[in-house]
C-alpha cells in the first residue's frame, strides 16, 4: 500500500481511530496487525522474510545479552550480520553480481553462462534490514536491552509509516514510545495532519508533475540536447527531494498523529554551504546509520588523515551499493566520496584564499555561492543516479559536454513538453514549496492561538488536499515513490 | 499561449490574490473577516471555474497561484513580523 493510494486513505483514519479506541492492551497489537497488513496489501509473498529477519534477530538478541562469553556473543553478531545482509544481498544483488562478473569475464575472452534469477525485490528490504541490524549491534554494545516480548519487537521492525523508506529509526527511540499509551491530543493531530499534507503537496503537486519532463529526457538519452539535461537534472534535483522528504513528511506526520515522534531526516538539505555538512542534512537517518555502525567502526578519523579519507569513500561507495543494484549507484556513492575527500583536503586553502581577500566565512554572498556551488554539484552526482543504466550515463555526458548543443532552449522546452503551462506550474510548485518552508522558519508573524487565523489556515490545508485531488485527476495514475525500490 | 481562458475565473482569482496581500499586510479584526471572505471567494473560484467550462489543467493553476501568493505573502509578513517559526 501505497501513502498516495486511495486504500491508504481509508486504511489509515480506521488504524488511527481504533489506536485512540482501544484499550492500551490492544493498541500495540492492532499496530502490528495494521503494519503486517500494510505491507502484505503490496507484497504479501514476501512478508515472510520481515518475519524471518525480525525472529533471528530477535533470538539473536536476547543470546548475545544473555551470554557472558565474548566469542559466543561475537559468533552470534557475525551470523546474525551475515543471515540479515545475506537475504538482502540475494533478493537485491545476486542477478547484478552475476551479470557484473559475466561481463567481466567476456571482457577478457571468454563465454560464461549468465545465471539470472526471476526475483521480485522485496519492498524497503534495505530500510527494515537496516533497522534490525541497528538493534542487534545496539544489544551487542550493550547500549540497548534487548525487548523480551518477540511481537513488540516486531512492531519496532514494521510499524508501518516507516516500513517501507524510513526514517531507519533507533531503538532507543522508537521502542519506548511504541510502549506508551499515548491519548489523543489536539496539539499532535494538527501538527501531524500538516506534516502528512506538506508530505503529500510534496509529492503530488511537485515531484510527480516534475518527473514527467525529467523522464522525457532521461527515458531518451539519445535524443536529449545539452540544455535538456541541464533543465532535467535541476528538476530531478527537485523530483528527488520532493518525492522523498514528502514520504517521510508523510510518515511523521502518521505517527505523529498517535502521538509517536520518528526522527527528523531531512533538514534544508540545498541550503547546505558544503557536501559534508549536505550529508548532514540529507537522509539523516541513513547518514548517521553509517556513520555509527560503518564509518566509526573502520576506524573514523583516529588512525590519521589518509585512513579517515579511505573510510569516508568507502561509506560512500557502500551507501551508493545500499540504493541500488546498479553501477550508477556504485558511481553516485563514489563521486560523493570524492567530493568529501576533495572538500576536506582543499578546506584549508579556500579559507586562507578567503582571508587573503579579506572576506569572511559568514559573508552572504560567500554563502550563497557555496549552496549554488553544492547544488551543482550534487545535481551533477544526480545526472548518474537517475541514469537507467551506465550506458544511459555516458550517453548524457556525451550529450553534455560535446554533441548536444547544436539546439536552441525552445526547440529543447518543447521536446520536453514543457509548454507555457508547464513552465509557470513549475516554477510556481517549487516557489511555493520555498515559502512554505519560510512560513515554518518565520511564522506568519500572527497569534496561531486566534482562533480565525487557525481556522483559516486550516483552511489552507484543506485548500492543498483540494489542489492535490484536481492535480491527482488531470494527471496520470498515482505513481509511487522513487525509495520504495530501494 | 494563453493559461488562464476563463474570464470569470481570471476575476475571481484576481480578487482572492488582492485579499491574499491585504490580510497579509494588515493584521487587524477587519483582515480576519477578510480571511473568510477570501475562504469564500475560493468556494466562488471553484463555480467559476465549473461555469467558465475552462480545461481540467486551469484548476490546479488557479490554486496553485492562489497557494502561491498566500505563501509568500506569510512568509513575508512573518519575516517582517518575525513572529517566530511553526512547527509546520
Amino acid at each position: 500500500m501505497t501513502f498516495n493510494s486511495l486504500e491508504f486513505l481509508l486504511f489509515y483514519p480506521v488504524v488511527a481511530l481504533l489506536y485512540f479506541v482501544l484499550p492500551k492492551k490492544a493498541k500495540w497489537p492492532m499496530l502490528l496487525v495494521a503494519s503486517y497488513y500494510f505491507y502484505a496489501f503490496y507484497q504479501a509473498q514476501l512478508l515472510f522474510l520481515i518475519v524471518a529477519t525480525t525472529l533471528i534477530s530477535w533470538i539473536s538478541s536476547r543470546i548475545i545479552w544473555r551470554s557472558q562469553r565474548l566469542a559466543l556473543r561475537r559468533a552470534l553478531l557475525a551470523l546474525t550480520l551475515v543471515v540479515c545482509l545475506g537475504v538482502l544481498f540475494f533478493y537485491k544483488y545476486f542477478n547484478f553480481l552475476s551479470g557484473s562478473v559475466t561481463g567481466l569475464i567476456e571482457l577478457f575472452g571468454g563465454t560464461p553462462t549468465r545465471v539470472e534469477l526471476d526475483l521480485v525485490l522485496p519492498v524497503g528490504i534495505s530500510f527494515y534490514t537496516f533497522q534490525t541490524l541497528s538493534y542487534v549491534i545496539d544489544v551487542y554494545r550493550g547500549d540497548v536491552e534487548p525487548e523480551k516480548n518477540f511481537f513488540f519487537y516486531a512492531l519496532f521492525v514494521s510499524f508501518f509509516p516507516q516500513l517501507v523508506a524510513g526514517p531507519i529509526e533507533r531503538p532507543g527511540n522508537l521502542i519506548p514510545q511504541l510502549k506508551e499509551s499515548h491519548a489523543w491530543s489536539d496539539a499532535d493531530a494538527v501538527k501531524g495532519t500538516k506534516h502528512m499534507l506538506v508530505g503529500f503537496f510534496k509529492k503530488i503537486c511537485v515531484a510527480d508533475m516534475i518527473s514527467v519532463y525529467v523522464n522525457s529526457v532521461y527515458n531518451e538519452p539519445e535524443s536529449a540536447t545539452a540544455l535538456g539535461i541541464i533543465i532535467a537534472t535541476a528538476l530531478f534535483a527537485v523530483q528527488i527531494y520532493c518525492d522523498f522528504s514528502g514520504y517521510t513528511d508523510i510518515a511523521i506526520g502518521c505517527a505523529r498523529v498517535m502521538g509517536i515522534r520518528l526522527m527528523q531526516n531531512f533538514d534544508h538539505p540545498y541550503m547546505a554551504t558544503s557536501i559534508k555538512e549536505f550529508w548532514s542534512r540529507w537522509h539523516i537517518s541513513l547518514s548517521s546509520w553509517f556513520k555509527d555502525y560503518l564509518y566509526i567502526p573502520l576506524g573514523g578519523n583516529r588512525r590519521g588523515r589518509a585512513r579517515a579519507q579511505l573510510n569516508v569513500f568507502i561509506v560512500f561507495l557502500v551507501s551508493g551499493l545500499w540504493h541500488g543494484a546498479s553501477w550508477t549507484f556504485v558511481l553516485w556513492g563514489a563521486i560523493h566520496g570524492v567530493y568529501q575527500i576533495l572538500g576536506s583536503l582543499t578546506k584549508d586553502l579556500r579559507n586562507r584564499a578567503l582571508n587573503k581577500l579579506g572576506i569572511s566565512e559568514n559573508n552572504f554572498g560567500v554563502k550563497w555561492c557555496r549552496r549554488v556551488g553544492v547544488f551543482l554539484l550534487v545535481s551533477f552526482a544526480w545526472l548518474f543516479f537517475r541514469a537507467n543504466s551506465m550506458a544511459d550515463a555516458a550517453l548524457l555526458l556525451d550529450r553534455l559536454f560535446v554533441s548536444g548543443w547544436s539546439v536552441g532552449l525552445s526547440d529543447t522546452l518543447s521536446a520536453m513538453g514543457l509548454n507555457t503551462y508547464g513552465c509557470i506550474m513549475t516554477a510556481l510548485s517549487v516557489l511555493t514549496l520555498i515559502m512554505i518552508d519560510r512560513m515554518v522558519v518565520y511564522g506568519d508573524g500572527r497569534d496561531l492561538s486566534d482562533l480565525v487565523t487557525r481556522r483559516a489556515s486550516f483552511i489552507y490545508y484543506v485548500w492543498i488536499v483540494l489542489l492535490c485531488w484536481i492535480q491527482l485527476l488531470s494527471g496520470d495514475m498515482t505513481s509511487t515513490f522513487i525509495y520504495f525500490q530501494f | 499561449m494563453t493559461v488562464l481562458t476563463g474570464t470569470l475565473t481570471i476575476i475571481s482569482l484576481s480578487v482572492i490574490v488582492l485579499l491574499h496581500i491585504v490580510t497579509a499586510i494588515f493584521d487587524n479584526k477587519i483582515s480576519k473577516i477578510l480571511e473568510y471572505v477570501n475562504v469564500t471567494l475560493h468556494i466562488a473560484l471553484v463555480l467559476a471555474l465549473l461555469y467558465d467550462g475552462v480545461p481540467i489543467e486551469e484548476a490546479p493553476l488557479a490554486f496553485m497561484i492562489s497557494l502561491f501568493v498566500y505563501t509568500l505573502t506569510r512568509a513575508v509578513s512573518g519575516y517582517l513580523r518575525r513572529g517566530g517559526g511553526n512547527d509546520i
